[in-house]
């Protein structure tokens, strides 16, 4: 815990001291402001769908993560910091979850920027429906932790940092969109696994703002298991 | 130096073998976790430990404590299958609809959620090249026609739920193109919990209730296809759920206690005392009548006017007409079309569950030869109103002496409108009747009555135009409009004014200018700070 | 303090450590020696704990390094040879983290960081940005960080390659240094430095270990033959001076090396150093002298026959 912890402090430090983390953040927030005025014309002025649309609008979702956490993993190992600290005593799964705890505070403060959205719209005299809001953040916070995870993964199973952000979008893009395409066919059996293992779907309760514990069990189980899959990936580059 | 020889540890084989072991056990693991997570997850969704907190200011997440009830009463394995047939609507109206059927659907699945074992809901693709064939046959399977609705059906039982007008009510705006400037489409009203109960209510109700049409007294033919005959009604009563009978007291004798309603409609001659008193008897149980005088104005004993008139609804004399608008717009009196009267939204009761539904969709009542309705003395207890009301540029036309009518308004000495051309009385039995049946909401029973001035309002000829008031009256009257209070609620409309610019200026510049650039300067900073 | 015994690694198909065993002791500063892909970042990265040896058996202070990992990464400063360094820290920073790493008090955290700044001559730098430093001084921060938790064992990986001889010069003081409170283990390639900082050498070639002593003792037992040579213009016939040579104490074996030019060439093995003794041998015969010298192989040249030695017998079967 205290070495997650560490890793984290250093993560946040290597990130936010760097160029990387600004000019991402400063894109991304350009890029789902405009979106967002967009959607409020487009809406004619309601407010709280605007703000629950660009929480769930999944661009900023399939993107950012994975540029976030390409050079986590596979660059380090790359400089020789990896095994700086794997032979550092902390163990394998805190350098990741302090990896991941990193980079989700960096999605975490990204989403926020919805909520200075609300409460701008607020000092404006028309006050947003908070608690739904709230929970809208909530779920993107949970959904941006299962693509870190997934980005972890992926640097720790390629060795360039440009190959693990390319395979991380994709696997981005086929967890978001898998139902879409299993919604093709009619097997009702299929459409009821894919609705259980659909994560727009569970995104779709907090967007709706409803706080569901099968949600939340469902977000906190997968980036569990993701997260496992790249501690065994980080150790297994011992074994090779 | 010296080394020792023992064996400290056991020599590990290494070699392509270890490898795979290593691989399956990792691979192992990861199935393990895999199979964890998702136990983990298909437990946290068992109703039983699911926990769920609906955050919204209009609750619109959440199913009514009331709906829920009704549910829960739900008896029998039999599934209720739920089809719905929803497809994206055009700009404006596309976002809003969209939303409004995504509550739908959702709350179609809080449903489910509650009940898995009993609801089995499919969404059909309306679009796009996959599905639409087993979308074509399950339409043609339920005989619809139309999209935009949802089917709920149970064995040979089915409602059908229009998504505008019974589901949500949609303000479509202004286009940009109109005076007045542009006005978004918006959510009026959404009444979806409300229309899935009442669906599931009349598709679970034990058996078919019957309806009763007296026979015997000149009555039109209840499955003759003449104009003025009864089979397109008696046809859709079927449709609707319905068993549909006569009631001949000769050799029935009194009314048959699986009444659901009684319907006594247009008799030409006097119903005799003995089958007054049955269906006062009858009334006075807890029943429901429906009840239309014919086109002869018979009073007294037996008339239908003496019958209604015992509920507190009195027929008047003379036939409620208005001026025929012609050609060009200016009214001609003197033809019988005079005697041809429709009403519209504003002539209906805004509360009543016959009238309510037709006034929200806009539709109207088109009905001829009426008598106008007049308020008698109320039973005890009970409640009278009006249901259709026609204008006040009516008049009750009154016959000449020869008994013929001319259609020509006599100030003197016909009376003007408006006139009642429906009413509805409630009250609660004198007399003790059956039970309701199960899962509604009803506290006890009630009679019911509702009384109609138009011979002609059931007949053939223009039960198409009036279909939706008549299926609406006999379910009201059956008692399985089942009164399920289900609190409304207001969608959310809290808008940002965009018509004055400067809010919206100050939004756009911190979205778009102020927050992206704070970052990158807040980089640069950093970036300055620490540039050595 | 390290015990290896019978570690053996293997990739894929290369055998990278064959049987290697070794200890030692507390205290011990000990070079680790052998040319490029010999397997000396193995060893050292098995007893550092990245990499899992395929067969045998590592501890370093009485933990196994496979099974009690954590026990052993306290107790261990490991530099690699690439230098881990996060360039976007400063140097302070940097060794702050390894600190917060090992779980040190704030307090203590200051007084370390303070202390090893001084002893790696990095305490004008704290503040620069490691991303800035130059060689050298990476490195030094390398070791720095290495230091910081002042671990019981020092394992450096080639702490002085790359570097400028000057550089060299300034690393292997350090490295002089920490032995006095340090197990020190690290590894090279080159010979001097080890030979100027250890009191002991390990030699590792083709993943075995070849030689294991001080390099006095390794001169002693594997090089052998030091000599003098004595050369000089000799009228007569050789055999008498040979005679007189042989006679003097000490002498194990003269060598008539044959004539060069005028003069004849001598090399004369003993365990002493007898110039003086044949200088006077000279004098008293009136050999007119052309050099007379003290000949002593290097560890280099013990080095190249051990690996000559080892290439003869061939490819080992596996």
């Amino acid at each position: 815990m205290r070495g997650a912890l560490t890793i984290y402090r250093r993560e946040l430090v290597g990130m936010f001291f760097g160029p990387l983390a600004w000019s991402l953040l400063c894109v991304a927030l350009g890029l789902s402001g405009w979106l967002f005025m967009a959607v409020v014309k487009q809406s004619g002025g309601d407010v709280t769908a605007s703000l629950r649309y660009t929480l769930g609008a999944s661009t900023a979702l399939l993107f950012v993560p994975p540029l976030l956490t390409m050079r986590m993993i596979s660059e380090e190992d790359r400089s020789g910091m990896l095994e700086f600290l794997l032979t550092a005593p902390v163990s394998d799964a805190s350098v990741v979850c302090g990896k991941f705890l990193a980079a989700l505070s960096f999605m975490t403060l990204f989403w926020s920027s919805k909520l200075v959205y609300a409460v701008v719209i607020a000092s404006l005299g028309v006050a947003p429906d908070w608690a739904p809001l709230l929970g809208g953040f909530l779920g993107a916070v949970f959904v941006s932790a299962l693509f870190c995870a997934l980005g972890l993964v992926a640097s720790a199973a390629f060795s360039t940092p440009m190959l693990a952000a390319f395979m991380a979008f994709v696997a981005n893009v086929v967890v978001l969109f898998l139902p879409v395409l299993a919604g093709l066919s009619e097997s009702e059996r299929l459409a009821e696994l894919v609705g259980f293992l659909s994560v727009s779907a569970h995104f779709e309760l907090f967007l709706r703002g409803v706080v569901d514990t099968s949600a939340i069990v469902f977000f906190v189980a997968w980036t569990a298991v993701a997260l496992f899959v790249a501690v065994r990936l980080v150790e297994a580059r011992r074994w090779r | 130096m010296a080394l020792s020889t023992d064996e400290h540890a056991p020599a590990r084989p290494t070699g392509n073998a270890t490898r795979l072991g290593i691989a399956a056990t990792v691979a192992l693991n990861l199935a393990l976790a895999a199979g964890v997570a998702g136990g983990l997850c298909w437990l946290a969704a068992r109703p039983g430990l699911r926990a769920r907190i609906d955050l919204t200011a209009t609750g619109e997440n959440t199913l009514d404590e009331n709906a829920r009830a009704v549910i829960d009463a739900v008896e029998g394995d039999e599934p209720i299958v739920v089809d719905t047939f929803l497809r994206p609507l055009p700009a404006p109206l596309d976002r809003i609809t969209a939303r409004a059927q995504q509550r739908f659907v959702g709350l179609l699945r809080l449903a489910r959620e509650q009940r898995p074992e009993l609801f089995r809901v499919t969404h059909h693709a309306l679009a796009g090249a996959a599905g639409t064939s087993g979308t074509e046959a399950r339409m043609r399977e339920l005989g619809l026609s139309e999209v935009d609705v949802v089917v709920v059906s149970r064995g040979d039982r089915k409602e059908i739920v229009r998504f505008l007008g019974d589901v949500a009510e949609i303000d479509i705006g202004r286009p940009a193109n109109m005076p007045g400037g542009y006005v978004p489409p918006r959510l009026l009203a959404f009444r979806g919990e409300e229309t899935i109960v009442k669906a599931v209510l009349k598709v679970t109700q034990g058996e078919r209730p019957y309806a009763y049409f007296s026979w015997g007294h000149g009555e039109r033919d209840l499955y003759g296809e003449e104009p003025r005959d009864l089979g397109l009604l008696e046809a859709a009563l079927r449709e609707d759920g319905f068993a549909v009978k006569r009631w001949e007291s000769d050799e029935q004798g009194a009314v048959p206690d699986d009444c659901a309603v009684l319907a006594v409609v247009a008799p030409e001659e006097a119903l005799s005392p003995r089958e007054t008193d049955f269906v006062r008897e009858y009334v006075d149980r807890g029943g429901s009548l429906i009840a239309v005088p014919g086109h002869r104005l018979i009073t007294g004993a037996g008339s239908v006017g003496e019958l209604l008139e015992g509920y507190g609804v009195r027929v008047g004399e003379g036939v409620v007409s208005r001026p025929y608008v012609g050609a060009g717009g200016s009214p001609v009196y003197g033809i019988p079309e005079c005697a041809e009267v429709v009403v519209r939204a504003e002539g209906m009761a805004a509360t009543h569950p016959i009238t309510a539904p037709l006034r929200r969709a806009e539709r109207r009542v088109r009905l001829v030869f009426s008598r106008p309705l007049e308020r008698g003395r109320k039973p005890t207890g009970g409640v009278l109103l009006d249901l259709l009301t026609a204008s006040e540029f009516t008049w009750a036309d009154l016959p000449d002496a020869d008994g013929v009518h001319r259609w020509m308004w006599d100030e003197e000495a016909e009376r003007e409108g408006p006139f009642s051309l429906a009413m509805t009385a409630r009250f609660p039995p004198p007399l003790p009747g059956p039970a309701p049946p199960a899962g509604t909401m009803e506290e006890r029973p009630e009679s019911r009555v509702l009384g109609l001035g138009a011979p002609d309002l059931f007949a053939n000829v223009l039960f198409e135009t009036n279909r939706d008031f008549l299926l609406n009256a006999f379910n009201w009257a059956a008692s399985r409009e089942y009164r399920v209070s289900i609190s409304p609620r207001d969608p959310d409309l809290r808008r940002l004014e965009l018509g004055s610019g400067r809010g919206l200026f100050f939004l756009t510049m911190c979205a778009v200018v102020i927050l992206p650039l704070s970052c990158l300067l807040f980089g640069l900073g950093v970036a300055w700070k620490r540039r050595r | 303090m390290i015990q290896v015994r019978h570690l053996t690694r293997r990739f894929a198909r290369l055998v990278a450590l064959d049987d290697v065993s070794f200890e030692i002791g507390r205290g011990e500063v000990t070079g680790f020696l052998g040319p490029n892909g010999a397997g000396k970042t193995t060893t050292l990265r098995i007893l550092a704990g990245y990499l899992p040896a395929s067969s045998g058996f590592a501890s370093v202070a009485g933990y196994d390094v496979l099974r009690q990992s954590m026990e052993v990464r306290r107790r261990i400063g490991y530099l690699p040879e690439a230098v881990p360094l996060y360039g976007e820290h400063r140097v302070a920073e940097m060794l702050d983290f390894q600190g917060r790493l090992h779980g040190m008090a704030r307090g203590e955290r200051r007084r370390r960081v303070g202390e090893v700044l001084d002893l790696v001559g990095l305490a004008d730098r704290a503040r620069q940005l490691v991303g800035t430093l130059s060689r050298g001084l990476r490195q030094r921060v390398g070791l720095g960080v290495a230091l910081l938790p002042d671990p019981e064992v020092l394992i450096l990986d080639e702490p002085t390659s790359g570097l400028d001889p000057l550089q060299r010069i300034e690393v292997r003081e350090i490295v002089r240094r920490l032995a006095e409170r340090h197990t020190v283990l690290l590894s090279s390639h080159i010979l001097p430095e080890v030979e100027a900082v250890c009191p002991r050498v390990l030699i590792i070639h083709r993943g075995r270990i070849a030689a294991d002593g001080t390099p006095e003792r390794l001169l002693t037992d594997l090089g052998g033959d030091a000599h003098v040579r004595f050369e000089a213009r000799l009228e007569e016939d050789p055999a008498e001076p040979l005679r007189l040579l042989r006679a003097l104490p000490g002498v194990r074996e003269v060598c008539d090396r044959g004539m060069g030019g005028d003069h004849r060439r001598f090399d004369v093995s003993a365990d002493e150093d007898l110039r003086e003794e044949i200088g006077a041998l000279a004098a008293r015969h009136g050999w007119p002298l052309r050099e007379l010298s003290w000949h002593r192989p290097t560890l280099e040249e013990v080095f190249a026959r051990i690996a000559l030695d080892l290439e003869h017998e061939g490819p080992e079967p596996s």
